[in-house]
């Protein structure tokens, strides 16, 4: 199209140079063809996206004489009030959303025989349930409020260490020596909350405060954890059932992404020095994963910093006792031969003349000769060796915390 | 004409825009391998497998005692992750085993309140592995030893669901010499918009012939 053209597609003879360029941008062939495609192009993604392709061996709509409409209606378990705007998956491929006060969808022409019907809702627990058709031409799928609630806005659970908090309805009493039963957050989840929140402004989003800042950590590193919250009113995990407590019996069904799983419990009375008192802290899990867990006080910060090295970021006890030692590869912060030790200072410019034998019982253990052939390079106060206020995670700590969150999609899966 | 031209324009860039946005953003067919393996004293037995919809925990971060190994059907790796032995906890002073309290009930009468809870095993080591396509076998090796504690078969765990789910797209991707076919519309779909992105081709056409006659 010449620039003459276009002038007389504009025909206002006082339009100003800049004026006529503007509308010759939005209405030259190429502008118009590009938003003729954008549009066909939309045409058909659209119903692509919304419609999935059958399996053609596996017959599931179709107007025959051996189908039926059936009618999917979705309410929340606790109310029954109808829940819009459900997803629908009829044997795995997407029908539709609800709509309607009653939370209604009618799936045409289903076939007769079996179906599966899953339901996604955000805010609440996805659902399946089996029909068969036509025996059942009307199925009520309820569904449970969310259970694992974000404290923000989660980021992808891939690209993320998942850490869901799980309120716990007993604590202990040393001096007693004696489990206690709680409400105190069985009765007010708020308390949990408040709790909650407080763990993770002071351990998580200012743990470039306990960490080396020769090392350093990743930038934004607080944007590479998702904080949960687990919110079941009959359901509370069990501190004091063991070392490191028990979760909720559907906790791994309700947040199979978990990383770690961290139970809270309100306060831990008197002092643990051993059996027979129960344990304050213990961590069941060496680095995030599969069935990875610890339980703590909600008042003890250090306690909680040391389990979460455990737990969180796999590191091993620099302490001398019965615990496990391994050289927890790459960036360890425990090696398994003083050589091996020196080579990594050596290698990351610390100062190598740090690297030192386990040999130091964890504090206020009975004093006892120990010696592990395993060695340390990190200097005291070290958060894994003895977990105070002042102690820190040193360089090879560090080095490994950070191995850990630059690498939480490891095969980008 | 112009007037008319540039109010068109606006609406179809509105109508463009409704259109990407009603595009869903919620699908999720992410699944997961579900293997529950059973530590007996004398050995690490089958509990029960199961694929289901799900994401998984980040692999890859744990050391541990067991080593598992996601095998494909032709037996190549597909990947590797070390696995904590769940019969050990750390409390502040040291490790704990778990099956303290198992090795101390000697008690026959404890025993029997244990089995009649259900507890047949003495701990459970779950497996929550990222579902893959060409996923066959599931190792268990002891580190320490090198020794194969167990080998699960999959297979008829992902035959499971997709019978239950045979719509679900990983699950057509497994029949692909047949050529798929897309549904029929049956009403259900919401026509908004798809009526969006008629309307607007209908426009741009409209407005693309106005313009080049005057």
């Amino acid at each position: 199209m010449s620039r003459y053209k276009v002038s007389a597609i504009m025909g206002n003879p006082r339009k100003t140079n800049r004026e006529k360029n503007l509308l010759f941008l939005f209405f030259n062939d190429w502008c118009l063809v590009y938003l003729l495609i954008l549009a066909i192009n939309g045409f058909l993604v659209l119903p692509v996206t919304a419609i999935p392709v059958d399996n053609p061996s596996v017959p599931i709509t179709g107007i025959s004489a051996n189908s039926s409409d059936l009618t999917i209606i979705v309410r929340n378990i606790d109310s029954g009030a109808g829940i819009a705007g459900a997803r629908v998956y009829l044997d795995g491929g997407f029908e539709g959303t609800t709509s309607g006060n009653d939370g209604r969808l009618i799936i045409l022409s289903v076939s007769e025989g079996p179906h599966s019907i899953r339901v996604i809702k955000r805010g609440y627990m996805e659902n399946v349930k089996d029909v068969t058709v036509p025996a059942e031409r009307q199925a009520v799928v309820p569904l449970h409020p969310l259970k694992v609630i974000p404290t923000g806005d989660p980021g992808p659970v891939e690209e993320r260490i998942d850490i869901v908090f799980v309120p716990s309805n007993t604590q202990y009493d040393c001096t007693k020596q004696q489990k206690i039963q709680t409400d105190y957050y069985s009765s007010n989840e708020e308390n949990f909350r408040n709790d909650v929140n407080n763990i993770i402004e002071k351990n998580f989003l200012t743990l470039d405060a306990r960490t080396s800042k020769t090392v350093g950590l990743p930038e934004n590193f607080q944007n590479l954890f998702n904080f949960y919250y687990y919110s079941d009113p009959g359901e509370f995990a069990d501190a004091f059932n063991g070392c490191a407590g028990t979760l909720p019996e559907d906790f791994w069904d309700d947040a199979p992404f978990t990383d770690v799983a961290i139970i809270i419990y309100p306060k831990y009375g008197g002092t643990y020095k051993g059996p027979p008192c129960e344990p304050d802290g213990c961590a069941s899990g060496l680095g995030p994963g599969v069935n990875s867990w610890f339980k703590t006080p909600a008042t003890i910060g250090p306690l909680f910093i040391h389990e979460a090295g455990h737990s969180v970021f796999g590191l091993i006890d620099t302490y001398c006792g019965d615990s496990y030692y391994t050289q927890n590869n790459p960036d360890p912060n425990v090696w398994s031969s003083q050589s091996e030790c020196i080579v990594s200072s050596e290698n990351n410019q610390w100062e190598f003349t740090t690297c030192r034998q386990i040999a130091q019982p964890a504090k206020n253990e009975i004093a006892q000769t120990c010696r592990k052939d395993f060695w340390r390079y990190d200097p005291d106060p070290d958060i894994m060796a003895t977990p105070n206020s002042w102690a820190k995670f040193g360089n090879a700590s560090t080095l490994h915390i950070r191995y850990i969150l630059e690498n939480i999609n490891r095969w980008n899966l | 004409m112009r007037y008319v031209a540039v109010f068109g324009v606006i609406i179809l860039i509105i109508l463009l825009v409704m259109g990407s946005v009603t595009t869903d953003t919620d699908e999720d067919y992410t699944k997961i391998v579900e293997v529950i393996l059973g530590i007996h004293k004398v050995g690490v037995a089958e509990e029960s497998v199961e694929v289901r919809y799900g994401h998984p925990p980040n692999l890859g971060h744990q050391c541990g005692n067991f080593t598992a190994t996601v095998r494909a059907i032709n037996g190549t790796s597909l990947f590797t992750f070390d696995v904590w032995d769940p019969r050990y906890q750390f409390d502040e002073y040291g490790i704990r085993s778990v099956l303290e309290r198992h090795e101390q009930m000697e008690d026959p009468d404890l025993e029997k309140v244990y089995g009649d809870m259900g507890e047949t095993v003495d701990i459970d080591l779950p497996l929550l592995i990222p579902y893959n396509r060409d996923i066959q076998t599931i190792d268990l090796v002891d580190k320490c030893s090198g020794n194969l504690l167990i080998s699960v078969n999959v297979s008829p765990a992902l035959d499971r669901f997709q019978n239950r789910f045979p719509r679900d797209p990983d699950m057509m991707a497994g029949t692909q010499c047949t050529l798929p076919v897309t549904a029929p519309v049956s009403g259900k779909q919401s026509p908004i918009p798809i009526a969006v992105c008629v309307l607007a081709v209908i426009v741009v056409i409209i407005l693309f012939h106005r313009v080049r006659r005057e």
